[in-house]
């Protein structure tokens, strides 16, 4: 991974930009990996064969590209490194490019559960009785509980040891104990 | 009064008992407005990368725990940025990417000239002239059969020449017609 976010660190935005097509095609080499990998983990959650990863990750160089790199020329180094923002990208574009490809006769059992939720857009919003936690405590409880991570897992993604996330949640269940003791 | 060991802080089935009911209040409540600036998929990878400040992380933790496909969204991009240094990427994702950007640099040098005068107006190349060429063409043999319709002996004399060009006309449009192939040449030149 580290070969990966270095490679794309390296890319020459402003030439990149300018439309250079040797800039380009080194900024495809070091792109195609993430972006197929993302494209693949989508597909594969709307119960899709492997051939459709290699369309998705298609599509989201078009779009890259499409009106004079508009989509590229929104990207902001100084708010996270160019592997994470494409990644994330990547994943929204390889959904709508899924959502129009669509087929109106897949029976819904054959779509897995989690595929079924991506595609809803009316989603229940879940709420938590104000100040009752943190956000970083909600969260911590939403993934230990809700996604059922292992702790070491959930510092992965916050970037914070494993003992932080025990202490977090140890201070949430402190402060809904007593939340609940006195309202029963 | 709880203790702070290792086994308190810990998940168990307390805690989520407890979760439950903290989301089950959550559910009988008012819902809060929304905020009026949404969590983009800028802020999503800043969060990602930590380099939010902690107000706005605040914000999309926020955001993540309300609408759990955005979490879901968050937690897929992690693990593909962990997979793919891992796994292969097919050649042709790679080849077909990078035509993108050299086939608009072709496109745009080749505008000028005649060659683009015909690519501006068969747009669409070689297909585009054999359309044509097959309409012009039907134009010609409707006029020629209302001129022969009082000539039946000729008209029926000629059926069967005429059923081989009607064949030519389908499989070789610009064949039967005898168009150039310099010209032909030309406009797929201008069309891409």
């Amino acid at each position: 991974m580290r070969a990966i976010v270095t490679a794309l660190d390296d890319i020459d935005l402003r030439a990149l930009l300018a439309g250079d097509k040797r800039t380009w095609d080194r900024f495809v080499a070091a792109a195609a990996p993430l972006i197929h990998a993302v494209a693949r983990r989508v597909v594969a959650a709307h119960g899709l064969s492997g051939d459709e990863a290699a369309d998705a990750a298609q599509d989201v160089f078009v779009r890259l590209c499409a009106n004079e790199r508009q989509l590229l020329k929104s990207y902001d180094r100084a708010r996270a490194s160019l592997a994470t923002w494409l990644a994330v990208i990547a994943r929204s574009c390889a959904i709508d490019h899924l959502r129009r490809r669509r087929q109106p006769t897949a029976a819904l059992d054959a779509v897995p559960e989690a595929a079924v939720a991506v595609e809803d857009r009316h989603v229940e919003k879940l709420s938590i009785p104000p100040g009752l936690l943190t956000e970083r405590q909600a969260l911590v409880l939403t993934l230990l509980y809700d996604r059922e991570m292992e702790v070491a897992d959930a510092a992965a993604l916050l970037r914070v040891d494993a003992q932080t996330v025990r202490s977090t949640h140890h201070k949430a269940m402190l402060r809904l104990r007593e939340h609940f003791r006195v309202s029963a | 009064m709880t203790q702070d060991d290792g086994s308190r802080s810990a998940p168990d089935a307390s805690g989520r008992a407890l979760w439950q009911r903290t989301k089950a209040a959550g559910r009988a409540m008012t819902p809060p407005p929304v905020s009026s600036r949404p969590v983009d998929d800028g802020m999503i990878a800043a969060w990602l990368d930590g380099r939010l400040s902690e107000k706005d992380s605040a914000r999309v933790e926020r955001h993540l725990v309300e609408y759990p496909q955005a979490l879901q969204a968050v937690l897929d991009t992690q693990n593909a940025l962990a997979d793919a240094a891992r796994a292969p990427v097919p050649d042709r994702v790679v080849v077909r990417a990078q035509a993108l950007v050299g086939f608009q640099a072709e496109r745009k040098a080749t505008r000028g000239g005649l060659a683009g005068l015909f690519g501006t107006l068969f747009g669409g190349g070689r297909r585009a002239l054999e359309m044509a060429a097959v309409a012009a063409a039907f134009v010609l043999v409707i006029a020629g059969g209302f001129s022969l319709g009082g000539v039946t002996q000729e008209a029926y004399a000629r059926s069967s020449q005429s059923t081989e060009m009607a064949v030519e006309l389908v499989f070789n449009p610009l064949g039967a017609l005898n168009v150039p192939p310099d010209l032909i040449d030309l406009v797929e030149q201008g069309g891409r």
